[in-house]
């Protein structure tokens, strides 16, 4: 008999959850409580457990699509009754009226959020692996069984000596979405809900300082070329976004109070945290999320380029849990993936300045008393004044700016 | 000063465990839209199973709060079947038969502890033997009613144990927003009443605790007030996400002290107790809710039943108010049946 499964609320009073990935496909058969699929809701992403065992006979909404509470999730025959399953082709989903067919056989592979990430860190293409799960999924134990280390095709541009690239790996992909949204309104919610409360908040509550500086980055598109032919065989590129998350990870072990925070609403304490940990603002197809690279003070170049990609790519792909998303001590910013050169980026709550970096590129500057075309790096300290004067503001920045300007003092540690 | 035997811990394991598998379950059947929220209690089964082992079912009362119904079935088997009415959103659920000493669960906070505090001393007025446990939890001590309850409790030298389950989060203000005192067991010293506090993580040490403490409300030597510190892991309720607060290594480390793993550690050295045991613990538990749960739905539920438990009879606003819903319901036939959360 088929069992309809309507989507519950699961937390309280809420109207309904976005639907991000079905772990089952039609003509699975799934047990009690297996997870069929996982939905976003604006509380919090969840696992939803198969309420019957059985076939399932249609899913109920193809993934990113919001379905309210009380519509149809999924279909499932739970073997009760075998005359039963003629409905099972297409679900109307009640409102929308819209049709959705079941899916199809191109959809991306089936793994769970947590073995997408074990491939990605593998370096493994799950399109490349036999799922020996029900219905063809890929298991956690398919990926180690696979696991010849071998780049992934999405993290791991060929290693090269060609000339100078400045665009990096942190680029934002300027979506045919971007800046569109049909008249009306819109609640907030999901990610926009959680930038705009967490934005709102920092407004309201840090007085900002911004320092600006702009650099010449000669000596660092050079340090960048000549250490990317130094590539270990299947390491990230280096990318000017690596080399300053370094830098800052390295000045803010000079500098603890850059890296604390004011807590307390009043303000009432100094937090010192006892480790480095660098968000990475990055902008993807749900929005802006800004995953946390930990104790980034005790990473080299190389190590530092592997955890951004690896972290900012899961961050695109939406298969980030909360606690990759906090946490962080610091944020870098690169507004100039897309060509600005000053910003004035605003502090996460829960820290106490943020670094932006502009876009390299030739620029008139004086040398030795001539102007000369020479490719320059802009950065923007914003500060929390609450915690860091001007002196402390200018100092940091430099720390940075120097050892960007220079970059073999990055090898010298300390 | 009482030691529980090997076999007592045992007996508490086995419902430890089966509490886990249980909650397990019954967020399952949240997440499936068939119960109302849930708080787990994970994290909590050590010191709420051996509590109940170290007190006497036919004479002493526990006013639990909301976690640890799961962890209470020295108390009856009905403590479950009732937990599992509630859960589908039945009124009845919240009424234990009168053999069962166990109170219904308390969602508004510490509302508890003064009713755990006023039966104390009433049995006492009565002559009856026996002693009041009541759980509550670290936000709780913050409330009105616990300082209210724990002060008249000293005063009246009431037999009763305040027990309160230190989980380091009151959803999600950590302790330390929570207090300026350096423990929550300091706070009995205003109250003229003993003050423990205890790794409620260790099956034996709670069991002494509560041992102890009952001793000495039975010798009419009055209430004591114990902090029993655990760490929660999971969420406050299945309407909380913790990744958005709790720190992850900070709940590694507290899940590498998961108190289920250290007494079954404990006991497997000792030869009592084994992947087998547990195997079927867990599979007879499951079994048990399954039972419980299709008690629970089946049960008759009449639309008007939430007026039902109020006053003995009801006032005019709630008979017009009886009147009205049953008007509604009759007239859109849509007397829903199962769950109302």
């Amino acid at each position: 008999m088929p069992h309809v499964f309507r989507l519950p609320d699961i937390g309280e009073g809420l109207e309904d959850a976005e639907i991000v990935e079905w772990y089952v496909a039609v003509g699975d058969l799934v047990d009690r409580d297996q997870a069929l699929v996982e939905v976003l809701t604006d509380k919090a992403s969840s696992d939803l457990p198969s309420p019957v065992a059985g076939t399932v006979l249609a899913l109920g909404a193809a993934e990113g699509v919001r379905l309210r509470v009380g519509e149809v999730l999924i279909e499932i025959d739970d073997g009760t009754d075998s005359k039963a399953s003629e409905t099972s082709e297409t679900l109307i989903v009640s409102g929308d009226s819209h049709t959705i067919a079941p899916r199809t056989a191109t959809a991306r592979p089936k793994a769970a959020p947590a073995t997408r990430r074990l491939a990605l860190e593998l370096g493994l293409d799950l399109a490349d692996l036999n799922g020996t799960g029900p219905g063809g999924r890929i298991t956690a134990d398919d990926v180690h069984r696979s696991a010849t280390p071998r780049p992934s095709r999405s993290l791991t541009p060929s290693a090269s000596t060609q000339p100078i690239e400045t665009e990096d790996d942190n680029e934002p992909k300027v979506g045919a979405g971007l800046g569109q949204l049909p008249v009306g309104h819109h609640t907030l919610r999901g990610v926009r809900g959680i930038v705009a409360r967490n934005m709102a908040q920092a407004w309201a509550e840090i007085p900002h300082i911004h320092t600006m500086d702009e650099l010449d980055a000669s000596l660092l598109m050079d340090f960048q070329a000549r250490i990317r032919t130094m590539d270990r065989p299947g390491a990230t590129r280096i990318t000017p976004l690596t080399i300053v998350a370094v830098a800052a990870a390295r000045a803010l072990r000079r500098f603890p109070v850059v890296n604390g925070h004011i807590e307390g609403r009043p303000a009432d304490s100094i937090v010192i945290p006892d480790g480095i940990h660098l968000g990475i603002a990055t902008a993807t197809e749900r929005g802006l999320l800004v995953p946390v690279i930990r104790h980034a003070d005790t990473l080299d170049l190389f190590a530092m380029a592997d955890q951004i990609a690896t972290t900012t790519a899961s961050a695109r792909s939406g298969d980030l849990t909360q606690a990759d998303l906090t946490g962080a001590t610091f944020t870098v910013t690169n507004y100039g993936s897309l060509g600005g050169r000053f910003a004035t980026p605003i502090i996460p709550p829960g820290q106490g300045a943020i670094l932006g970096i502009g876009a390299i590129a030739e620029r008139p500057i004086a040398v030795d008393g001539e102007v000369l075309a020479r490719p320059t790096l802009p950065v923007v300290l914003g500060a929390d004044h609450r915690l860091i004067d001007g002196d402390l503001a200018e100092v940091f920045r430099r720390a940075v700016v120097d050892d960007l300007t220079e970059p073999l003092h990055l090898l010298m540690g300390g | 000063m009482a030691r529980p035997t090997e076999t007592q811990l045992r007996d508490i394991l086995v419902d430890m465990v089966e509490a886990r598998a249980q909650g397990g379950r019954l967020w399952n059947l949240q997440r499936q839209g068939q119960v109302g929220t849930v708080a787990p209690v994970d994290g909590h089964e050590a010191v709420v199973a051996a509590t109940a082992h170290a007190l006497d079912p036919l004479h002493d009362w526990i006013f639990p709060q909301y976690r640890e119904p799961l962890a209470l079935q020295r108390f009856g088997p009905e403590v479950l079947e009732q937990y599992m009415l509630y859960n589908v959103g039945h009124p009845d659920g919240s009424r234990l038969p009168p053999s069962v000493r166990v109170a219904p669960i308390a969602i508004s906070l510490a509302t508890q502890i003064p009713h755990a505090v006023g039966l104390a001393w009433g049995m006492t007025l009565q002559n009856e033997p026996g002693v009041v446990t009541v759980f509550f939890g670290d936000g709780s001590s913050s409330e009105g009613d616990f300082h209210e309850a724990a002060n008249l409790a000293g005063v009246l030298r009431a037999p009763a144990i305040l027990l309160c389950v230190n989980n380091q989060w009151a959803i999600s203000t950590p302790l330390h927003q929570q207090t300026a005192a350096k423990t929550l067991a300091d706070r009995a010293t205003g109250y003229g009443i003993p003050g423990v506090r205890i790794d409620g993580n260790d099956a034996a040490e709670v069991y002494d605790a509560v041992d102890q403490a009952r001793q000495r409300a039975l010798h009419g030597d009055g209430p004591t007030l114990i902090e029993a510190v655990v760490y929660r892991l999971g969420a406050h309720t299945t309407a909380d996400d913790p990744t958005r607060y709790i720190p992850a290594e900070e709940l590694e480390a507290a899940q590498r002290d998961d108190p289920i793993t250290r007494l079954a550690t404990h006991l497997a050295s000792k030869g009592l107790w084994d992947d087998e045991l547990r195997t079927t613990t867990e599979a007879e538990a499951l079994a048990r809710i399954d039972k419980a749960f299709e008690r629970a739905i089946t049960q008759p539920l009449a639309p008007d039943a939430v007026f039902d438990h109020c006053f003995t009879s009801d006032t005019p606003r709630m008979a017009r108010q009886r009147n009205a819903l049953l008007e509604a319901t009759t007239a859109t036939g849509a007397a829903e049946s199962g769950v109302s959360q």
